[in-house]
């Protein structure tokens, strides 16, 4: 007699027809394994994945007994106490934070008007501008950064390399991605709430400011973000276009060859927890109002059938 | 997408159109520009440069430096078989089988990249020293006599060798075959799969005429966002690799910033530049410039 | 210590009068043990006969405003001065007070080439790059010379190196109206190695080819020094080398680079990989040793038995510097005994300044006896300036250099 099992997997669905028991327990016991190998895989991926952040994190602690910081010596905290005993890293670390808030503020705003022009009006060069935001992205950093390398040197009578050459690149490839972060937000944006505040009177500035501005605000804060990160993180494209200046990545360039002083093994730590940290405060918000609005949904729900219970 | 009046669109555009236009195209105009100049190096080690449609600069680059170019693409193209291999199973395991524990498992994903590329690319210099636990674990079990015999290594070391450079680059460009992947793995609607099944496919075949197919845009983004950067790269060949390992970075990078050889150098880098843009045409034809940014 | 060393000796006009080593002493005297370290230089001395580039500068005096700066910017390598408590140098203190400035101590010259690529273009549109002193190693000083991106300095206002330079590093010909660099320090090219990790002394090129330290072994990308040690050893004098020369020697390297013997080419970084145990033995820089000697005193540094190569470090002046006159006195001030003797003792490579090792012997005898900061005249006979070459042979010498490389 043919039975359909249903086993507890995930597409388990039908299985052909086996007969009696006897069969069973191994093919359990194989389909429970191969279930779990994809499991045990994901789970050594991100072992995997953060495999190089402990031993960053680990040697932070650690005090060489020489100038390189490669091999355990013993466990001090000097380097967190004194995180900036370096000279130039101090103003390296401030030089990349300057940077990257200024670039932030110009390419998201830059990019924002884009987003807003690309996704809600039909023009011609729609698809040309798509192509041009996107090319950027997709551009090995190295070519980006050689070209304004010739642009500058070309140009080297109205600029000279410096920390303008470097805000100037960081804007130019962070316009891209804040493009493509906020249009995919702008995409499901629903068009009657800015008619409907048009028709109570609004003007345009008005509307914008007070209902699409707050409603694309979360889209435009993660381009921000992702834009901050950028900048902070760029090396290449920064030690084509820095002349003299020392970014928090060319500093660690620098220090590669004599030995990388522990202490910048501390900033890239904290960063590192900085920014976790924010993202994992921002989860624990979005489940808490996700809760908090399903709890009101809820409570209107009941609401309305104790409403409807009293009426019937 | 609403169709307002279309002239509005303009000054929305105009300031950030315009940013990428003199700092994005130009530049790469004058590179072009720049790479058919002839560069003469006076007896006093002084340098001029000359416009004179000199496609000789392209020849000669190529023709000097075709080896790093073709193993630039080589390596890039391993690390990203390689990353996508690494990174699929875990993609599928977020999008189908971690329910609330969905956005938990992307941060955790995307965090290691919060710290300093160079940071994370110096920290694989100590996990990879001759005499760490990694280098002896595998030299114990015959790994590194197995990787000396193909040649993915040379003499019983895992650091300045080819092996060292692609692991790293696969490593720093994980995140990005990750991200694209979950991306469309997630938007697949699980009835298409149960009805699938339904219709008596076993689940090998349901994956491989469903789940599969729906992911493509996914696979197609999170290939090219790994692939082309990687071709570019050259921190990690220069930290971890040998002068045997150097790729069209490196070479670029040195004919640029040591040797000021702008000429050869613009030619390399537009070489290179060229090959990506083929590349990012096919895509946008493949799949349309609109999903091409919204994967 | 210190960062990458571009060592390639043959500035400009090094060896252009086909001077020997012999010579050279012939015509200085080998002195006692001091810092003779130039007398190798000395070949310098006096020769004549132009390759291409010869001395251009032709502008006169600079009369500079004899004001002292309230801050003045000095550029130099890495671990490349006295240093305490890891941010102080008590030399520049001195100096600063002395004179009432503030110094901008840079260390932001990690190698001749890339240094010089930075600040290029500015030199070339005759801008103020920032820095009112830069040291460079002799080929890229003479490059400089040449091309006039350095000041002519006011004699008048050094009296102490008139008097305390040691007689081998006057009259250079990369510098031939002797006004426009000041040495800074001297050094040696040869080979390091942990004895623990070899199992035996190396004491020859030919060492680094053993089969038990097969991808253990590195060599420098400088050129001048690899192909110069190689040669020594292969019995080829780098002073009068040939593009031919060059050739055999990559040659005869080519098996160990194939093989995987030679693990990669470094630059300063072989530091790294040597306190590591990465590598066991490579091709070094003397001062890098001393400094990583004090970290770990079981490495050694050793003048291979064929002989081993030989550089300096020149301070300059930058064209249009903002602050001349600061620079100037700097270099005078350097010049005296006791401030070399107290850089010194900790920069560990070869003094320029006569009466330093009389100071030093008084105070830290250790270094005093160390022969890689004092050299023994040996050490000194047997070490040897790589060849002065023509644009065209660097071409080809890079060429073969380059193929060998694999790069």
């Amino acid at each position: 007699m043919a039975e359909t099992a249903t086993t507890p997997t995930d597409s388990g669905g039908y299985d052909a027809p086996v007969s009696a028991a006897p069969a069973k327990p191994p093919s359990a016991f194989w389909r429970k394994v191969r279930w779990q190998a994809l499991n045990v895989f994901a789970g050594a991926v991100l072992l995997y994945l953060f495999l190089p952040i402990t031993v960053i994190i680990i040697f932070s602690f650690n005090d060489p007994a020489g100038r390189f910081n490669l091999t355990w010596n013993q466990f001090s905290l000097d380097a967190w106490k004194h995180p900036f005993g370096v000279p130039g890293l101090q103003h390296a670390v401030e030089l990349s934070i300057g940077i990257a808030l200024g670039a932030t503020l110009i390419a998201t705003v830059l990019g924002t008007l884009m987003a807003l022009a690309l996704v809600r009006y039909s023009f011609r060069g729609r698809s040309t501008t798509n192509f041009l935001v996107f090319t950027p992205m997709a551009t090995p950093e190295i070519v980006m950064g050689s070209s304004l390398l010739t642009l500058f040197i070309a140009q080297a009578s109205l600029i000279s390399l410096g920390v303008w050459t470097i805000l100037i690149a960081h804007i130019m490839f962070c316009i891209s991605y804040v493009v493509v972060t906020v249009k995919a937000r702008l995409t499901g944006f629903d068009l009657r709430l800015e008619e409907a505040a048009m028709d109570l009177y609004a003007n345009s500035w008005r509307t914008f400011r007070r209902v699409t501005l707050p409603l694309i605000m979360p889209g435009v804060a993660a381009a921000a973000a992702l834009s901050f990160a950028l900048s902070i993180d760029d090396f290449v494209v920064t030690q084509f276009n820095s002349g003299n200046e020392v970014t928090f990545p060319l500093f660690i360039y620098g220090a590669s060859r004599n030995g990388v002083p522990v202490q910048v093994n501390v900033i890239g730590s904290a960063i590192f927890g900085i920014a976790v940290g924010g993202m994992f405060l921002n989860l624990a918000y979005q489940n808490r109002k996700a809760r908090r609005e399903a709890a009101v949904e809820r409570r209107m729900v009941a609401q309305a059938q104790t409403a409807e219970a009293h009426l019937v | 997408m609403g169709s307002k009046r279309s002239f509005a669109a303009y000054p929305l555009l105009t300031p950030g159109v315009g940013w990428l236009l003199i700092f994005f195209f130009i530049p790469m105009a004058a590179m072009f520009k720049k790479s058919l100049e002839t560069l003469h190096v006076n007896p006093d080690y002084s340098q001029t440069y000359t416009f004179d449609w000199n496609w000789s600069n392209y020849s000669d680059a190529l023709d000097k430096y075709h080896e790093q170019f073709v193993r630039a693409f080589e390596y890039a193209a391993i690390a990203t078989i390689l990353a996508f291999v690494i990174a699929f199973p875990l993609a599928y395991v977020i999008a189908f089988r971690a329910g609330r524990w969905k956005n938990l498992l992307l941060l955790l994903v995307i965090a290691p990249f919060f710290t300093n590329y160079l940071i994370r690319t110096l920290a694989w210099q100590t996990i990879l020293a001759d005499d760490s636990w990694v280098t002896r674990f595998l030299d114990w079990i015959g790994f590194i006599s197995l990787t000396d015999a193909l040649g993915w290594t040379t003499g019983g070391h895992l650091l300045a060798t080819p092996l060292a450079v692609v692991s790293a680059i696969t490593y720093n460009y994980l995140a990005f075959m990750i991200l694209p992947l979950y991306v469309s793995l997630e938007k697949i609607d699980g009835r298409l799969l149960e009805a699938s099944l339904d219709l008596y496919a076993n689940r090998v075949k349901a994956f491989m005429r469903v789940t599969l197919p729906l992911a493509l845009p996914g696979v197609f983004a999170g290939t090219l966002l790994t692939f082309i950067p990687a071709t570019g790269d050259y921190i990690n060949a220069e930290l971890l690799g040998s002068t045997q390992t150097k790729m069209i970075g490196n070479v670029i990078q040195g004919q640029f910033l040591v040797f000021n050889n702008y000429a050869t150098a613009s030619a390399l880098s537009f070489s290179l530049m060229a090959v990506v843009l083929v590349l990012i045409i096919i895509y946008a034809r493949v799949l349309g410039t609109e999903d091409v940014s919204t994967v | 210590m210190s960062g990458k060393r571009m060592n390639e000796l043959e500035a400009l006009a090094l060896m252009r009068g086909g001077m020997t080593r012999r010579d050279v002493l012939r015509r200085f005297g080998a002195a006692g043990g001091v810092l003779a370290a130039g007398s190798l230089l000395a070949a310098c001395g006096g020769s004549s006969g132009s390759t291409g580039g010869g001395p251009s500068s032709s502008s006169g005096p600079v009369s500079i405003d004899k004001t002292v700066a309230p801050n003045w910017v000095f550029s130099n390598w890495p671990l490349y001065i006295d240093v305490k408590n890891k941010t102080d140098h008590p030399s520049l203190d001195k100096f600063d007070k002395q004179f009432n400035t503030k110094t901008t101590y840079q260390e932001d010259i990690e190698d001749n080439e890339s240094f010089f690529g930075k600040v290029q273009a500015q030199l070339k549109a005759g801008q103020d790059i920032g820095r009112d002193i830069v040291t460079l190693t002799d080929w890229m000083a003479a490059k400089w010379v040449a091309l006039e991106y350095c000041e002519k300095l006011d004699l008048s206002l050094l009296p102490n190196v008139e008097k305390n330079l040691v007689d081998a590093l006057k009259g250079r010909s990369i510098d031939p109206t002797n006004d426009h660099l000041v040495p800074w320090q001297s050094g040696f090219t040869g080979l390091a190695y942990n004895p623990d990790l070899t199992g035996f002394e190396v004491t020859q090129v030919s060492d680094l080819w053993k089969p038990e330290l097969k991808g253990k072994v590195t060599v420098l990308t400088e050129m001048r020094d690899t192909l110069g040690l190689v040669m020594l050893q292969m019995g080829i004098d780098p002073t009068k080398c040939t593009p031919d020369d060059a050739q055999k020697a990559c040659d005869y390297m080519q098996p160990y680079v194939d093989s995987g013997q030679i693990r990669r080419f470094t630059g300063n970084d072989y530091a790294a990989d040597l306190a590591k145990g990465n590598v066991y033995a490579c091709m070094a820089w003397s001062g890098d040793i001393v400094q990583l000697q004090l970290d770990n005193p079981k490495l050694k540094f050793v003048f291979p038995q064929q002989g081993s190569m030989l550089w300096t470090d020149n301070m300059m002046i930058p064209k249009n510097a903002s602050h001349p006159y600061n620079a100037h006195l700097w270099m005078n001030f350097y010049y005296q005994p006791e401030i070399a003797a107290m850089v010194e003792d900790y920069v560990n490579y070869v003094c320029p300044v006569n009466g330093a090792k009389e100071v030093l012997v008084k105070n830290d005898p250790s270094v005093a006896n160390n022969p890689l900061i004092f050299p023994t005249q040996d050490s000194l006979d047997n070490a040897f300036v790589f060849k002065a070459l023509t644009p065209e042979e660097e071409l080809q010498f890079n060429q073969s250099f380059q193929a060998l490389q694999g790069a």
